[in-house]
């Protein structure tokens, strides 16, 4: 009942935080369970493209947040999936900030295989399986221009408007190509059985 | 959009609606941490999400590796990431000159010293919405100066610093997000308290930021 609760989105935050904070174990798993997918979407999306470190900050985050709860420390147990979101985003924030003290920002955000090695196989494998995916995906495409509108999007970070501008197309278009796209990264996603959580 | 405030599931029409705004980056700041927090424990949500972090990834790797057939440099990007380091080293600049004019030049021991080592760091976060106190890195014992840091929005634009008898100060924001500025320790308890104020999509934010004087000076 529990598990068809957190499917449909209707997690009882509140008796979470109260299971937590009252020392159940279980809850820490269900806590875990619940949100360790989302956070790590999050911390990808606010992360640079390809980044190592986002599954040492997902652990990061779910590790506070659960000391936190421990501690009995959220006013509102409500508002949980608000603070889970703002203690992700505020990981990334830092790690960077960190990255900038010791120097290490600069020329990282184009060169995802230039960042530190983690030395893990499956790693590896995944991220040659992405890009095989796209490079497939966008030999699919056909016409240029619809490689750059891609290109513009999320590699120079320019809005809709800029691209359509730059590329005269109407943001019908726009959305068709990236609806397409994204329609084939879910087409991989499921083949590596991420989305069977759904 | 309409703002929900509680996290019940939104209609399936509404959720598309919404998904597609954040997933094109049209959504406003406040909409985008509501939509973010919402869209947690929802599976379905996530791996829309997560396909497009794949496609957003995967375009990077291919770029990367140009002998693949990869795409063009990100020269406006990398550009752009240049211009940041600039401008941000140049608001530290600022900051040194600040500490300066503030309080004169800086003398230990009497002798004139270029270098503050390992000051005391105090950092603010303004992300979560709330009024937490700062974090406070001790640094050197008797550091003259603290090293002031303020987490700031993505979207956040002109920051300005306001302290007591002072005009207004521009900083600028750094790459990863943070405004500095370093202050002598003997300003620490002027009253007003030094504010920091910033707009976000048009709205004017304003923060006191309450410097923890006595348990610095304790330190």
């Amino acid at each position: 009942m529990e598990a068809q609760a957190e499917r449909s989105g209707t997690l009882d935050c509140v008796a979470l935080v109260g299971r937590i904070s009252a020392g159940d174990g279980a809850a820490e798993t269900e806590f875990v369970l619940a949100f360790q997918a989302g956070v790590r979407a999050l911390v990808r999306r606010h992360a640079r493209p390809g980044d190592p470190i986002v599954d040492d900050i997902v652990q990061d985050v779910l590790h506070t947040v659960i000391q936190r709860l421990r501690e009995n420390a959220l006013n509102e147990p409500a508002a949980l999936p608000g603070y889970v979101r703002s203690t992700a985003v505020f990981a990334v924030t830092a790690e960077y900030r960190r990255r900038g003290r010791r120097g290490e920002n600069d020329g990282h955000a184009e060169s995802p295989e230039a960042l530190p090695d983690p030395e893990q196989p499956a790693d590896h494998a995944r991220r040659a399986q992405l890009r095989d995916g796209v490079q497939r995906m966008l030999a699919e495409l056909g016409v240029e221009r619809d490689r750059e509108v891609l290109r513009r999007y999320y590699l120079n970070e320019e809005d809709r408007d800029a691209v359509c501008a730059a590329l005269s197309i109407e943001p019908d278009h726009f959305h068709r190509v990236l609806h397409r796209a994204r329609a084939r990264m879910k087409e991989l996603l499921l083949r590596r059985g991420i989305a069977d959580m759904q | 959009m309409t703002r929900i405030v509680n996290n019940q599931p939104l209609a399936e029409w509404l959720e598309r609606a919404w998904l597609q705004r954040y997933l094109q980056r049209r959504l406003s700041a406040p909409e985008t941490e509501w939509f973010e927090a919402y869209l947690l424990d929802k599976p379905h949500l996530i791996a829309e999400i997560e396909a497009d972090n794949d496609l957003r990834d995967g375009l990077a790797l291919v770029a990367a590796s140009p002998s693949r057939g990869g795409v063009a440099p990100l020269s406006k990007a990398h550009a752009e990431l240049r211009w940041r380091s600039m401008a941000w080293a140049a608001s530290m600049v600022a900051a040194w000159g600040l500490g300066l004019m503030l309080a004169g030049p800086l003398s230990i021991g009497g002798q004139s010293a270029l270098v503050i080592a390992s000051p005391q760091r105090i950092v603010f976060d303004t992300l979560r919405g709330v009024d937490s106190p700062p974090l406070v890195h001790p640094g050197a014992a008797g550091s003259s100066h603290v090293l002031v840091e303020v987490g700031l929005p993505a979207d956040a634009e002109h920051v300005t610093l306001h302290l007591a008898g002072q005009a207004a100060l521009a900083l600028v924001v750094s790459p990863d997000g943070f405004a500095s500025f370093l202050l002598p320790r003997a300003k620490l308890g002027d009253k007003p308290a030094p504010r920091i104020e910033y707009s976000r999509a048009g709205v004017i934010v304003s923060r006191t930021l309450a410097l923890p004087n006595d348990r610095m000076r304790s330190e």
